[in-house]
Formats: structure tokens, sequence, C-alpha cells
């Protein structure tokens, strides 16, 4: 389990939510996630073939969870998708890409439909970011 | 950040999470708290809201002096700053009646993540994030426009705790429904790391 915060992005322009390392198209129907304590497996430069035992892996789902003190009760994210933010090939590893050995003040970029799911309603414009905790699902 | 950010993480009360509002070839429906699409009209009572692609295409939503309405800074009553081909997000909930309702409305929504390229006055320029070709938005800082601090601080109306080089998220509103816009009414500017 992790704790974090999620945040929407209006995609526009080219590129991804940067916690997805910028791989995975944007698009504001989807929530995307990523994972602030992922660990990247040793020697293994491509994030493609990353899995690791016991926790959610490439391409696995997690589940997020908003706070229980949201306008009286809490939300869940069942199904959103994580995206592994080793850096690729080519890829410097920066700030921008996440950091597998570090953890990521933003950990999800979800669609305005999961955040409010999540905050049970609330407006994502006027709370800016959420805080959640995030379980393999 | 924290004191913005709701905080707590414990779990309670499980929600169903009512899936993407993902275009799909065969149309889909809003999901019961989310409308969004393009504002065909406003009144002091209702919006009616264009969804390309959903169905029913045409969604009205119903208005009351509790609804927030967000168009360069929030306030409750009548949505009378809204214009007709503003792009819509609004959060609902079903009445009685079997209406939806809005809890909140937000025109012409920007949101995004960048580093801050300068700083001057309450006007924010930061750089999109490495690897994203995105505007670099020009955040302007209002009387109604919070900014939290990392080190747990809110100003309102300031961008004074800001400098070079942090790394932000904001949300706001654009002047126009173009999502491309540069310039951004910040409503909420977390100082994510500096």
């Amino acid at each position: 389990m992790s704790h974090g915060v999620a945040a929407i992005d209006d995609c526009a322009g080219t590129g991804a939510c940067v916690v997805n390392c910028n791989t995975a198209p944007c698009n504001t129907s989807q929530p995307f996630c990523a994972w602030p304590t992922f660990q990247e497996c040793p020697n293994e430069p491509d994030c493609l073939k990353q899995q690791l035992d016991g926790a959610a892996g490439c391409g696995s789902k997690i589940q997020f969870v908003g706070p229980s003190g949201c306008s009286g009760g809490s939300g869940t994210v069942p199904a959103a998708t994580i995206f592994e933010c080793g850096p690729d090939s080519g890829q410097i590893k920066t700030f921008y890409y996440c950091q597998n050995d570090g953890a990521q003040p933003v950990i999800a970029c979800v669609n305005v439909n999961a955040f409010t799911t999540l905050c049970n309603g609330c407006n994502p414009y006027t709370w800016g970011m959420v805080e959640v905790t995030a379980t393999p699902y | 950040m924290a004191s913005l950010a709701a905080g707590g993480g414990g779990v309670a009360a499980v929600a169903a999470f009512p899936g993407t509002i993902l275009a799909a070839n065969a149309p889909m429906s809003m999901p019961p708290h989310l409308v969004t699409g393009i504002l065909v009209r406003a009144s002091s009572a209702s919006l009616l809201i264009h969804a390309a692609g959903f169905q029913p295409a045409q969604i009205e939503v119903a208005l009351t002096p509790a609804t927030e309405v967000c168009r360069r800074g929030c306030r409750a009553g009548p949505a009378a700053s809204l214009q007709p081909g503003d792009r819509i997000e609004t959060g609902t909930y079903t009445s009685g009646g079997g209406n939806r309702v809005a809890n909140w409305v937000v025109a012409n929504p920007l949101a995004g993540w960048g580093t801050v390229k300068s700083v001057v006055g309450n006007t924010v320029t930061i750089s999109p994030p490495g690897g994203k070709t995105a505007p670099q938005r020009e955040l302007r800082i209002e009387d109604f426009s919070q900014v939290a601090l990392a080190n747990g601080t809110v100003d309102k109306g300031s961008a004074a705790g800001l400098r070079v080089g942090d790394y932000i998220h904001f949300t706001g509103t654009g002047n126009d429904p173009n999502p491309l816009t540069n310039e951004v009414h910040t409503l909420v500017l977390h100082q994510i790391a500096r």
C-alpha cells in the first residue's frame, strides 16, 4: 500500500501525464495512474518487461482509495492501470521520468471522473489534489 | 500542499467506480456524477450541454442557488458568467424527481503540471513537463487563487512564495474553450517541490 496524491491533467498538447513517463497517450477520459514506490527489476532496462511478485507490476492494476473525511465518505477507483515508470531506452532518468528508486510527490494522474469518485463528488478544480492510498488490485 | 489536499488515507465506504467516460464506437452514457461537453444554453435554472459521442447527446442539468459556478473564480448562484460554446465540466447528482442537478460547474477548465520559468508580479509562467509538448502556461494569480506552498501554508492571491524552478500543479479556467490557451486564471496552485 502506498500513500500519495492524485491530480488531474487537461492533456493539452502532446505527451502524457508525466507520472506515466510520457509513454502513454494522454487522454482525459482515462484514469492514468502511477505508483510512487514501484521498484524496477534489477538489470532490466525495458520497462515493458518489468514484473514484480507480490506487487502491481507493469501493466497491472491498482486500486485508489480516497480519504474518508471527504464530504462524508470515500471513493474507490478499483481498476486504474499502472504504467511502469522506469526510463526506457534512450531516456534519461530525470525527475520527469519517474524515479523508481524514489517516491513521487504526485502518484496519480487521474481523469476528472475518477477524481470526483475519489473525493465523493468534489470539484477537482477547487481541490487541486486529493490524497489517496494505492494498493495492488 | 497537504492543507489543500484532503487529509487522511483511511478506507471507509466503497463507492463503485462507474467506469471511464472514454468515447467509444458505441455511444456511452455519462456517469451519474459527471457531465462534460459544450454549453448550448444557460439559464438561471439549468444548463443544456452537448456531449458529443454520448447518449443522450444533449443533457439538461439543473442549477440551484448552491451550485458552485467557476469561470475566472468560483461563486455560488446563477450561471450568468457562462457563455454558449464554453467547454463545461459539471459534477451532478440525481434529484428525487430523477433530474440531474449540478453541485459544481467549471467553464473552460485547465489543469496540469510544470516547472516555474518565471514569476513576474502575480503571473507565473511555467514550462510543460519534459517530454510533453504543451502550451507554455501563464498562470494568473488573482484574488481568488489559492497557492498552497510546500511548507504547508496557503497564500491567497499572491505568488510571493513561488520561485523559478519550482515544480507545481495547477487548476484554473481559460477565457475561451481552447484547451491550448496560454492564459490560465488560477484556482488552485500546489507547489509540489522546490
